[in-house]
């Protein structure tokens, strides 16, 4: 029904429109959505940055008062350097982790595509049901990670309520969350290498480890920096388990960017320092990809 | 004939060491859902039993019909089914339309209109957070299904999917259809959409996911109890003092499973999609 009266409107259209302007209309359902929510927002956001006000009513225009208040401000100064920490302990380890698996999984073993499916359900769950299985199983007192790390006679952790381990507990909850999807990616691209370059390669006398370096690694780059960026994107945008998990504590330990985002429109009332916040956001995540993109030009050409 | 048996011994070794480590990795991710499904079959008493049950010793689905029965469950259920329907549907009508456009389109701007929608890939979704929700609320839609659904239509991550997919169409093919008089939408509906049917599976399972997974967004505009989705529903059923574990694992239970179930069947699509995406991305 809704298929053939779109057909229909379509149709109608074309007969005023002739068929190079017909792919405006095409695109208009995306665009519409786009200009409303994506690009409007963005300046918005951005005129914010100069204004002051909480989110039921703006006040005036105050230049750049908002960036030097957020400079001066010590939860901004934490936010920012938990989130860089964040990023450093997260993307390294899970790259890693994720690339020995596939390599692992690309030598065609049993049970390998459902090992893949399997370490990628946590991908596929919303954050509340992750929260809810972590913080059973790192219950404070008779949890089971505290009962597994006692049968090795580690004392029991506080975790996500000690200020030194909270960050890095995150840390693992969030590849325990991820790996799958990186696991996917590489091994995607290993399987993409033609068998026969290793053949030829083994002919020539190389080993396993000679197979890696010079013909599996070089061949995956692309994607390898697909990963780095969009795993440091990702990253930077730390938010949902902080929020259902630790709330930023304790003593704003896990205070990420996002979270300072967060807070400061919808309980702090503060949107100009919000969304002041939000672009130093974007200047970082934006700088760091240009960098990336820069170093690995410069390593081809070279 | 010995330099034979040990490149075998060899062999057999690594391979010995690689399903060791994936046992180990399997067991990692695998041992927190263990824990989940067989603490909502558990009785309050036995929930933190010591030494911990694996299994539990007397099942129970007293959680389960609890959950259903006691809360708004149905309701989240229900809501988060409509929500993320209306969105897959919308987006890949939306997200194939333009791939078309933009993959077998000549039009003017056609270049600089891409970029832009590339280029604002990178704005992550607290930069534009804020004026969504005041745009949303000038349009009365807090606590709507439509407020949920509308922003998150403009994600243009999908658009490049398709087009990817699409460019692969052979042009001539299209052209044939013209010249049998076929129009634009037409070759769209009936030419486009069933050859490129397993990149739009995968385009489908990648936003059912993700939406299904949801929630900062649900967060902001969404206040009223019988308006959240199952995203938001867990954190509201988990009291500030005391949490009864067996009621909250049996609501995650009942909310990982559709996702899975779904994901097992469309496995495959899915993969192609990430390959996709993650390959000429």
């Amino acid at each position: 029904m809704l298929g053939r009266s779109l057909t229909r409107t379509f149709n109608l259209l074309s007969v005023f429109v002739n068929r190079k302007t017909i792919y405006y209309l095409f695109l208009l359902p995306a665009i519409i959505p786009f200009v409303t929510f994506v690009l409007i927002p963005f300046l918005y956001t951005f005129s914010l940055t100069f204004r002051t006000g909480d989110l039921l009513k703006l006040g005036q225009f105050v230049g750049l008062n908002n960036y030097i208040r957020i400079i001066h401000d010590d939860t901004f100064r934490k936010a920012v350097v938990n989130t860089v920490q964040f990023v450093i302990l997260i993307v390294p380890a899970e790259l890693l982790l994720s690339l020995l698996l596939s390599l692992i999984l690309s030598q065609r073993l049993r049970f390998g595509g459902t090992t893949q499916a399997i370490l990628f359900i946590p991908w596929i769950i919303p954050i509340t049901i992750i929260a809810v299985i972590w913080r059973f199983l790192l219950y404070p007192q008779q949890g089971i990670i505290n009962y597994l790390i006692g049968l090795v006679g580690i004392p029991p952790q506080t975790w996500l309520a000690s200020e030194s381990l909270a960050l890095p507990t995150l840390v693992v909850i969030e590849m325990w969350r991820g790996i799958g999807f990186f696991v996917m990616v590489w091994y995607a691209a290993i399987i993409e290498i033609p068998r026969d370059i290793y053949e030829y390669a083994i002919l020539e006398g190389a080993n396993t480890f000679q197979k890696l370096v010079r013909i599996t690694l070089p061949l995956i780059r692309p994607t390898f920096i697909f990963l780095v960026i969009i795993s440091i994107i990702w990253a930077f945008q730390l938010f949902d388990s902080v929020f259902v998990l630790t709330h930023g504590g304790p003593n704003k330990a896990t205070f990420s960017a996002v979270y300072y985002i967060y807070r400061y429109t919808f309980h702090v009332g503060d949107v100009g320092l919000a969304s002041t916040m939000s672009f130093a956001l974007l200047g970082m995540v934006l700088l760091l990809t240009l960098i990336i993109r820069r170093l690995t030009k410069e390593q081809l050409q070279s | 004939m010995v330099k034979r048996t040990t490149a075998k011994m060899k062999l057999f070794l690594s391979r010995i060491i690689s399903y060791l480590i994936i046992v180990i990795a399997v067991i990692c991710i695998g041992m927190p859902f263990s824990t989940v499904i067989s603490t909502s079959f558990k009785a309050t008493t036995s929930v933190f039993a010591y030494p911990p049950e694996w299994i539990p010793k007397n099942p129970t689905i007293a959680n389960y019909i609890v959950i259903i029965t006691e809360y708004l469950f149905p309701r989240w259920f229900l809501n988060t089914v409509i929500v993320v329907l209306v969105v897959v549907i919308a987006k890949v009508f939306i997200d194939s339309l333009a791939g078309f456009a933009f993959a077998k389109g000549q039009f003017k701007g056609k270049e600089t209109i891409f970029n832009i929608l590339l280029l604002t890939m990178m704005i992550p979704f607290a930069v534009t957070m804020i004026p969504t929700f005041f745009i949303i609320r000038e349009f009365r839609l807090v606590n709507t299904y439509g407020g949920i659904i509308l922003p998150m239509l403009a994600k243009p991550i999908g658009i490049f999917m398709m087009r990817q997919y699409i460019v692969n169409v052979p042009s001539e093919l299209l052209d044939a259809a013209r010249v049998d008089g076929c129009s634009e939408f037409g070759i769209y509906t009936r030419i486009v959409l069933p050859i490129t049917s397993p990149g739009l599976l995968a385009l489908a399972t990648f936003i059912f996911v993700d939406e299904w997974c949801n929630f900062l967004w649900p967060l902001i505009v969404i206040q009223s109890e019988k308006m959240k989705v199952l995203s938001l529903a867990i954190p509201s059923m988990q009291g500030t003092w005391m949490t009864n574990w067996g009621q909250v694992s049996a609501a995650a239970v009942l909310t990982i499973v559709p996702v899975v179930v779904l994901f097992a069947i469309m496995h495959k699509y899915f993969v192609a999609g990430i390959r996709m995406g993650a390959l000429k991305g």
